[in-house]
């Protein structure tokens, strides 16, 4: 009798020799598919794994080449690592848990480039008409401002000559005067003209007075109305100077006028430095806090929240636990390696990852990642994810003292933008969220900084002359941003003595240009008038001087004709009319 | 080689022409009757399903059974859980049971699920009950319906070559 049937033994060892071939060389394919699979279902994107090598009986799982594409943008990775060294509890892999007690992750890098999209189904991503949940705050803040500056840029702009009153009168004047002159040298020359024929009859009368007798009576009269005529014209031609000096108290008054109405045509209110701060740094804040909040909340719907039932196959019954209940999944302990580009310097990372479970509440310790970096800058991350009781709470702690900032545009460039040299500067956040309620602040400062207006952002070359001069005085920017209301809708205020500081200096330079400018344009005026009256005051004297000369000739012509006609009682004294003009003053 | 693509068949004319004995055929059915009402997917269905492969009793009626018990299984599931809550909640048993679930593998036996230990108890419940009437149905119908069979020329061609096999031939 044979001890051992062969035929029996040797198809069942075959078996239990295929099983342990199948498991052995299966598993890491095994795993690799399940690794991919469950990470492309959380994350809603690519994820590549090269190579898995397992080793159960020491408990260890090298993953080699991991990639994970950003879900939101396909031709980038979200982070990828070289190598994943973990370790296994094998006793609780017995006990239906996978628990990573050690391992390390190294060559640790994020946001780098991919060479195919990681799109898992192509989507067209919906585009966000009413903005980010931020817009309304960034859209408050700059408005007033915004406003500020287009009302101050119109109202430099706008030329105001048009409205002055001072060169409007002296138009009136220059257009007055030489007409009135004009009329005046015409009743001049009427005059002389019936002077001569008045002669000439009185000549033809002295050749024959009897035959003439009865006009010698006419032409008394003629002579008598000649007279009067002369004496009425004297007198406006007396009026003359008067009437300048009229219309020079004119031409002040309307100065004065000009001066009420600059005043008021110029006058702007100071700018707000709050708004101001809003306005320059609100939409870098609101790009930049948005882009985070938006990734807080994708990261927060990753994490499995407390009384969240992990997705395992359905079973008919309960599976009854017994003894300390335990998480199905734990990373109790996973040391982070790896490069990261902040402000486009590379540095080198290391930090930790622990307490990531699927059951938190089931786990002493909350999920926190920790991760200090060194290089051109030192950065330290702690972010907290306590999802242990009903109500999650999240804590964010970031603090960059050294942070690279690249020459950037705050504002808006095509009204107002200030664009601001690179240089270094110091960042804190501090973060909580309690279910979805956000508290937190984020502190920024930024030394050493140099400003100077953005090309094209203001038109007027003499309030970007002014901006300018006030920027020159800023040397040092200061944020302070309070977050509040819910990471759907966050309340976002913004302090900053920057806009105060820089709205002190604007606000200086611009009072200082608006005077410069009512005065350049007062004085432009007044110049123009003054040119227009000594033009006209000498058009009055030359006119008058013509006029006094002419009537002068035609005195004498009246005298010899009153003494022809014998009317010398009413004999005009022309020395008499000089002295009434003041025409021996003028001629001075 | 070609033994082993014709095996199961000849396990099913075997098993219907009398070729197994009653005994084996009613502990075959049994079996696969405890196999059925048991859920799947933990060790404790994997042990039963070895006992019944290793163990000298008629495979396809074991087969058989687990298959129409595994439905028929669904049907006395909620009372099933019953039974298993009522045993998993004393109290009195609860660190046995915890000496069990903490053992290497104990999870994976599948004992601490409501359903799976209801089944098992109406498996072992029914157990010799099944074996009974298996028993006594096997000893009625076996000879006439092998009388019945065997007069089909590919069933005595089947059973030829079991016997062949038997006797050590290679087809």
């Amino acid at each position: 009798m044979k001890i051992i049937r062969w035929k029996f033994v040797l198809p069942r060892l075959a078996f239990v020799l295929l099983v342990g071939l199948v498991f052995r060389f299966g598993l890491d394919p095994a795993l690799k598919w399940a690794i991919v699979s469950t990470g492309q279902s959380s994350v809603g994107a690519k994820v590549e794994l090269a190579d898995v090598e397992t080793s159960l009986r020491d408990g260890e799982i090298v993953l080699r080449q991991l990639a994970i594409a950003n879900p939101r943008s396909p031709l980038r990775n979200l982070m990828q690592a070289e190598r994943a060294h973990l370790f296994l509890d094998v006793d609780a892999l017995l006990h239906k848990r996978f628990i990573i007690r050690d391992g390390t992750i190294s060559g640790l890098q994020f946001d780098t480039d991919r060479k195919t999209s990681g799109e898992l189904v192509e989507t067209r991503e919906e585009e966000n008409a009413e903005g980010s949940m931020l817009s309304p705050w960034l859209e408050n803040g700059n408005q007033f401002a915004s406003n500020w500056f287009d009302e101050l840029a119109g109202r430099l702009d706008t030329d105001l000559t048009d409205q002055l009153e001072t060169p409007r009168v002296a138009k009136e004047l220059e257009e007055r005067w030489p007409q009135q002159y004009r009329d005046m040298r015409g009743r001049v020359k009427e005059i002389e003209q019936s002077i001569k024929e008045l002669e000439k009859t009185l000549r033809e009368v002295r050749k024959n007075p009897l035959r003439h007798i009865e006009k010698i009576g006419q032409l008394q009269q003629q002579l008598v109305a000649m007279q009067s005529n002369l004496q009425t014209l004297q007198k406006q031609i007396e009026q003359l100077p008067r009437q300048a000096e009229a219309d020079r108290q004119a031409i002040l008054v309307a100065r004065q006028h000009d001066e009420q109405f600059l005043r008021q045509k110029l006058a702007i209110a100071d700018l707000n430095g709050e708004g101001l701060s809003e306005t320059l740094l609100g939409e870098t804040v609101n790009r930049r806090l948005a882009s985070a909040l938006e990734w807080v909340s994708w990261a927060r719907r990753q994490i499995p929240a407390r009384g969240m039932k992990s997705q395992t196959v359905r079973t008919r019954g309960t599976n009854v636990i017994f003894g300390k209940a335990q998480p199905r999944y734990l990373v109790e302990k996973v040391q982070l390696e790896g490069e990261a580009r902040l402000g486009g310097e590379p540095l080198q990372i290391v930090g930790t990852l622990t307490g990531a479970t699927s059951e938190p509440h089931l786990w002493a310790d909350p999920m926190r990642i920790s991760l200090k970096g060194s290089g051109a800058t030192t950065l330290s991350l702690v972010a907290t994810l306590d999802r242990r009781e009903a109500v999650a709470v999240d804590h964010l702690q970031f603090s960059c003292p050294q942070l690279a900032m690249p020459g950037r545009t705050l504002g808006n460039s095509e009204k107002l933008a200030i664009e601001i040299a690179s240089g270094r500067a110091s960042i804190e956040i501090d973060l909580t969220l309690t279910e979805n309620q956000l508290a937190g602040e984020i502190v920024f400062s930024q030394p050493a900084i140099h400003m100077t207006v953005g090309a094209g952002s203001t038109k007027n070359r003499h309030l970007a002359a002014a901006i300018e001069k006030a920027l020159a005085s800023v040397s040092q920017v200061d944020a302070q941003v309070t977050l509040a209301g819910t990471i759907s809708k966050p309340q976002v205020s913004l302090h900053s003595d920057f806009g105060p500081q820089l709205a002190a200096g604007i606000n200086t330079a611009v009072r200082q240009l608006i005077q410069e400018r009512g005065e350049s344009l007062l004085a432009k005026t007044q110049a123009k008038v003054d040119k227009q009256l000594q033009r006209l005051e000498q058009a009055r004297q030359e006119a008058q001087q013509e006029l006094l000369a002419k009537l002068g000739k035609n005195e004498q012509l009246l005298g010899q004709l009153a003494s022809i006609s014998g009317s010398g009682s009413q004999k005009i004294s022309i020395s008499k009319l000089g002295q009434r003009f003041g025409f021996g003053t003028q001629r001075k | 080689m070609f033994s082993y693509f014709i095996r199961p068949l000849r396990q099913v004319a075997q098993s219907l022409t009398g070729n197994d004995s009653p005994r084996q055929l009613a502990w075959g059915f049994t079996l696969g009757m405890l196999i059925g009402l048991v859920p799947k997917g933990n060790l404790l269905a994997v042990g039963l399903m070895v006992l019944l492969l290793a163990l000298k009793v008629n495979k396809p009626a074991g087969l058989m059974a687990a298959g129409v018990f595994s439905l028929l299984g669904i049907l006395l599931d909620s009372f099933a859980h019953h039974i298993g809550s009522s045993i998993l909640v004393w109290e009195a048993a609860r660190p046995f049971y915890t000496q069990i679930y903490e053992t290497s593998l104990g999870p994976w036996l599948g004992v601490n699920n409501t359903v799976v230990l209801g089944q098992l108890i109406i498996g072992l419940y029914l157990m010799y009950p099944t074996y009974w009437f298996a028993q006594r149905i096997a000893q009625r119908i076996q000879p006439p319906f092998s009388r019945w069979l065997m007069q089909y020329r590919v069933i005595r061609w089947i059973r030829g070559a079991e016997l062949g096999a038997h006797w050590g031939a290679e087809i």
